[in-house]
């Protein structure tokens, strides 16, 4: 199985991603390659060097999402300058309004003041009040769309334990193959429902866990042991 | 031939006296006028049972009967004179002679007689010349009321009969020397009314102003002789209580227009010589302005006249109605005077005679309209030159009237017009504001009550501004023909206040000047404003002195005339001095003008020079703002970093131990020489922490910034330096203020910085060379030492690998820091060679712009 990690970090991570996770998950079987935004870097800088340019950073993690196999994402807490109003908590929550159903893993040596930041948005009877009762919900969504928290900076053992996870790895596994070994090739028979669309579409219907996703993955396993069992009898 | 006579029907007394003369005061002023013909000295008109009669009781008449009795001791009538003159309709002796008694004679149409018709039913005539015995005539006008077509007037029996005094006084009459008495008896019209708490005797007092209006206020020019009594002896109580212009009982008098001499602007125009000359004298509040002789234009058309008007500002018509009683409005205008009586309707309210009202509705703001001027024109007319057509119709539109009244060229436009120019060309001023012209009411309120006297008057200009305009105005005024004119007076006084004024103020504002001069305050604009200013005063000066030189002046005229020549030439004398002024002021200009472009010259250099020092404070100001200059530490945190610093002391050796250990032994571990490296590395930060203490807020050093990377290189060496390379030169060039702006953590490039400096001290470098500059797409620090180099240079890039040495620095891993710290930073770090800025190494850190 081969997928890609998304890091948004200021600081350099290649080394130790190098060392605590992929080489772990390669030993596995699993390739995973790390894609790093560094919201610090020189192109994020605003024109008048005031501070950094949060949606282009949002602009550039959405822009690898869409174009990369990207089935995890890890966002340090702290990715800005001291004066800059913005953290890594407000870039997944804006990751996740496009791409909910990613896995998102938030880490910081200062969790405390991510936890702060994100339970400011968690309703008081006074926004209750003051807020649309479906902003409230929105944003509980958003909040209940950050998989996971981790304390300090190491979110290697929940990458790896997420890729351990069998379902996920053979769910991933089938996207891969969908998506990578013949993404043009046009599905025409065997389940109706996805009569005309690509491997590569449909390997996105799982990925986004429709109903219909769910109900081809069944058939497929069903059509694939009959073609066994047939076998067999040759 | 056979021939037919007119017949003359008894209704013709009706026709005349009770039609034709159609008002009572008229009829009343028609029996005045014959009183006056037959010169008489005195009229008296008595007016009596009016309050409590038997009127309306009786058939006839008794003693108690309501009654006028009009008494003049005038000549007389004997029997003949009634019989022939009297008696006889349209008869009038100003028909055969129109001086009597040394009078021009007021009557002319012989119906006067008729006016006691008007006045009542019955009429006893009782008549004396002196010498004779006493004619009474009875008149019961009913006699001639009969409609028949037969009855002719001289059918009708008239009584009368001859008397003693005794007798006359039976009769309720005072014998008397000669003269008239007319008793008119049963009275047609009600002269007062009673309204059940008082009598209203307002007739009474209109008879009375009508009276007034129509007595000429000069009494006829030539003898104030002539005086009408008012009386009525049951109305003392009631005639006491009016106001004065409303009291009716006592002598009728015109003084209207000598109280308003003293509140007005007036005109006068009248013949002397004969007629052939006419004299006009202009006054301002009783003041003469001007007087002027001239040859009468109109002559003989109208020989013996006076005209004078009066212009009523807003104050004089206020003055007007306190004084009268009635507003000038009400009173009316112009009024004509022809031999001693008024000739209505002109001048009344309403009656445009002398269409000015006609003038100013189709000509300008400039014309004064009827309701501002009030005056007369007073003829005395020997020759018939002017007839009455009625007595409510005025003059026949002769060829004299047209010489009188004609717009273009007639005697009275001539006078009016001088008048105009005085009081709108000239006085204009005295009139209220644009602005407060809301107030008028308010203001004539205050004068009438009496709350505002004369000198109260705010919008009247001050006695010399007045002057002066009066004298600029005053040639245009005269407006004379100066063929014509005879002889010129002119008010000396403002002449010559004119010239005092003019002469002080142009003193002053010359020595202000020379002061000006002398102190540099005057400008050559200035001076030119002033020389325009004082050729334009001597042009007028040279333009008054040829008008006056014109006229033929008085002695005072001419001496104020000697003055203005003086005058002119003090102005002319100035004028010269300030024309040399004005060329010394130019040249000291022109000097000032080449000293101002060498200062400006010079000022321009040291503002270069400013702004230079100023580019440079910026800049310095600009790097002070990442670390700051000191700061107070505690003595927890001072005692804290000496405690790090012996503690530093003391681990130095042990990285000294291992790094001859690992260049000596070639079985370490790489692993473990990397670890040591980070060791090492997280060492110098906390080394530098601990030096940057007092310099920065730590928790500052740890976030990253964004910061432009040559203003803090420079900082940094030049803050923290200090503290721990202070035996090190160190030099940064950035020739072309190249700037790098990027998101970092102060205390990586502060670690980097002092991996740099620590080794080339290492090196027994005593100066440090930082070159920053950008080169293509790159921002380039070159980092220089004046050390011993790198000793093995051909290492290149191996460098910079944990646990290589190059002889230079130690063991290596301070280099492997520094290109840690690079690279997270997405930049590159090499080594260029030795001896390159200075003799020691030269290392290269390359950004990508």
């Amino acid at each position: 199985m081969r997928t890609h990690c998304l890091i948004i970090d200021d600081d350099n991570q290649e080394e130790y991603f190098n060392t605590h996770v992929q080489r772990v998950l390669r030993a596995e079987g699993v390739e995973i390659v790390p894609v790093f935004v560094k919201p610090t870097d020189r192109k994020y800088l605003k024109s008048d060097h005031s501070g950094l340019d949060l949606d282009a950073i949002v602009s550039d993690c959405k822009n690898l999402i869409d174009t990369l196999d990207i089935s995890i994402i890890v966002s340090d807490c702290k990715v800005a300058t001291r004066k800059d109003p913005f953290t890594g908590v407000d870039i997944i929550l804006a990751l996740i309004e496009t791409h909910p159903k990613i896995y998102k893993i938030l880490y910081s040596a200062t969790i405390k003041d991510a936890i702060k930041q994100i339970l400011s948005l968690l309703p008081t009877k006074a926004k209750m009040e003051d807020t649309d009762v479906n902003t409230v919900i929105r944003d509980l969504a958003k909040i209940a769309k950050i998989n996971d928290f981790v304390s300090g900076k190491g979110y290697e053992q929940k990458v790896i334990e997420y890729f351990r996870n069998p379902e996920i790895c053979y769910k991933q596994h089938l996207i891969n193959v969908l998506k990578e070994c013949a993404p043009d090739v046009i599905f025409k028979s065997c389940y109706p429902p996805f009569n005309g669309k690509t491997l590569k579409e449909i390997g996105r219907e799982i990925e986004s866990d429709t109903p219909q996703g769910r109900e081809f993955q069944e058939e497929l396993i069903r059509q694939t042991l009959a073609y066994m069992v047939a076998i067999n009898h040759e | 031939m056979e021939q037919l006579h007119f017949k003359t029907n008894v209704q013709i007394k009706s026709i005349i006296g009770k039609d034709l003369i159609n008002d009572d005061n008229i009829a009343i002023l028609e029996l005045v006028k014959n009183s006056f013909d037959a010169d008489a000295k005195r009229v008296e008109i008595s007016f009596l049972n009016l309050k409590d009669n038997d009127d309306s009781e009786v058939e006839s008449y008794s003693h108690k009967t309501s009654r006028i009795i009009l008494t003049d001791d005038g000549v007389g009538m004997d029997i003949v004179d009634i019989r022939e003159k009297w008696l006889n309709i349209a008869y009038s002796e100003k028909k055969t002679k129109s001086r009597q008694y040394d009078r021009l004679m007021a009557g002319a149409k012989g119906v006067g007689r008729f006016s006691c018709d008007r006045l009542g039913k019955y009429l006893n005539l009782y008549s004396k010349k002196d010498g004779d015995t006493f004619i009474a005539l009875k008149i019961d006008w009913k006699k001639f009321e009969i409609n028949d077509k037969d009855t002719e007037i001289q059918s009708i029996a008239l009584d009368y009969e001859e008397l003693t005094s005794s007798e006359l006084l039976q009769r309720g009459i005072l014998p008397f020397e000669h003269g008239v008495v007319l008793e008119i008896i049963k009275l047609r019209s009600n002269w007062v009314s009673y309204d059940g708490n008082r009598w209203i005797t307002d007739k009474l007092s209109n008879l009375k102003k009508y009276l007034e209006k129509l007595i000429n206020p000069n009494q006829a020019f030539e003898k104030n002789d002539f005086g009408i009594y008012l009386s009525a002896p049951e109305f003392l109580a009631e005639n006491a209580e009016q106001e004065d212009n409303d009291k009716f009982i006592g002598k009728v008098e015109n003084t209207i227009f000598q109280k308003l001499d003293f509140k007005t602007t007036s005109i006068e125009c009248k013949s002397i010589e004969g007629g052939t000359q006419i004299q006009t004298t202009l006054k301002d509040k009783g003041e003469t302005i001007y007087w002027v002789k001239e040859v009468s234009d109109f002559y003989p058309s109208i020989k013996d006249f006076k005209i004078t008007l009066y212009f009523l500002n807003t104050y004089a018509k206020a003055f007007f109605t306190k004084q009268t009683g009635i507003r000038s409005v009400d009173y009316g205008s112009i009024f004509l005077f022809l031999n001693g009586f008024r000739i209505p309707p002109y001048g009344e309210f309403g009656d445009d005679w002398l269409k000015l009202d006609q003038r100013r509705a189709q000509g300008y703001a400039r014309f004064i309209s009827a309701r501002d001027v009030v005056g007369q024109i007073e003829i005395l007319d020997v020759d018939e030159s002017f007839q009455i057509v009625s007595s409510r119709e005025g003059l026949v539109k002769n060829d004299n009237y047209d010489r009188l009244t004609n717009k273009k060229n007639g005697l009275f436009y001539r006078v009016l017009r001088r008048l105009e120019r005085y009081v709108v060309d000239g006085l204009n001023w005295d009139s209220i504001p644009e602005k407060d012209r809301n107030k008028i009411s308010e203001i004539e309120k205050k004068i009438i009550s009496g709350e505002l006297v004369e000198n109260d008057l705010k919008y009247q200009e001050d006695s010399n501004t007045k002057r002066r305009r009066i004298y600029e105005s005053i040639h245009y005024i005269i407006n004379a023909n100066p063929q014509k004119v005879i002889e010129l007076y002119i008010n000396e006084d403002l002449i010559e206040s004119k010239i005092t004024e003019e002469k002080a103020l142009a003193e002053q504002e010359f020595s202000q000047l020379l002061s000006d001069f002398e102190n540099k305050k005057v400008s050559g604009e200035l001076l030119a404003q002033i020389l325009r200013r004082k050729a334009e005063e001597s042009e007028e000066l040279e333009k008054q002195l040829a008008a006056f030189s014109r006229y033929t002046t008085t002695e005072a005229t001419s001496k104020a005339i000697a003055e203005i020549q003086q005058y002119k030439k003090t102005i002319e004398e100035q004028t010269h001095i300030i024309e040399t002024l004005k060329k010394q002021l130019e040249k000291i200009q022109s000097e000032i003008e080449e000293t101002k472009q060498n200062a400006n010259i010079r000022i321009s250099a040291a503002e270069k020079k400013q702004q230079q020092a100023e580019k440079e404070r910026d800049l310095i100001k600009q790097a002070n703002t990442y670390l700051q200059s000191t700061r107070t530490i505690s003595e927890e945190e001072e005692s804290f970093i000496h405690i790090i610093n012996v503690y530093a002391a003391e681990i130095e050796p042990a990285f000294e131990k291992i790094d001859s250990i690992v260049e000596s032994n070639n079985s370490i571990s790489k692993d473990l020489i990397r670890e040591m490296g980070v060791i090492r590395a997280f060492f110098d930060k906390i080394l530098s922490t601990a030096s940057l203490l007092t310099k920065a807020n730590i928790k500052k050093l740890a976030d990253k910034e964004i910061i432009n990377l040559s203003d803090y290189i420079v900082e940094y060496i030049n803050k923290c330096s200090e503290v721990l390379f202070r035996n090190i030169d160190f030099k940064i060039i950035n020739d072309n203020h190249v700037e790098y702006y990027g998101a970092y953590s102060l205390l990586d490039i502060s670690v980097l910085l002092d991996n740099l400096i620590s080794n080339a001290k290492k090196e027994h470098a005593d100066k440090i060379q930082i070159n920053i500059f950008q080169e293509k797409d790159k921002y380039i620090v070159d980092f220089s030492d004046s050390g011993n180099g790198v000793s093995d240079p051909v290492i290149g890039e191996h460098m910079f690998d944990v646990g290589v040495t190059t002889r230079y620095g130690g063991s290596g891993i301070g280099l492997a820091s520094v290109k840690k710290i690079v690279n997270d930073m997405k930049g590159k770090i090499s080594f260029l060679g030795n001896n390159i800025y200075l003799k020691g190494a030269t290392f290269r850190i390359e950004f990508d712009i």
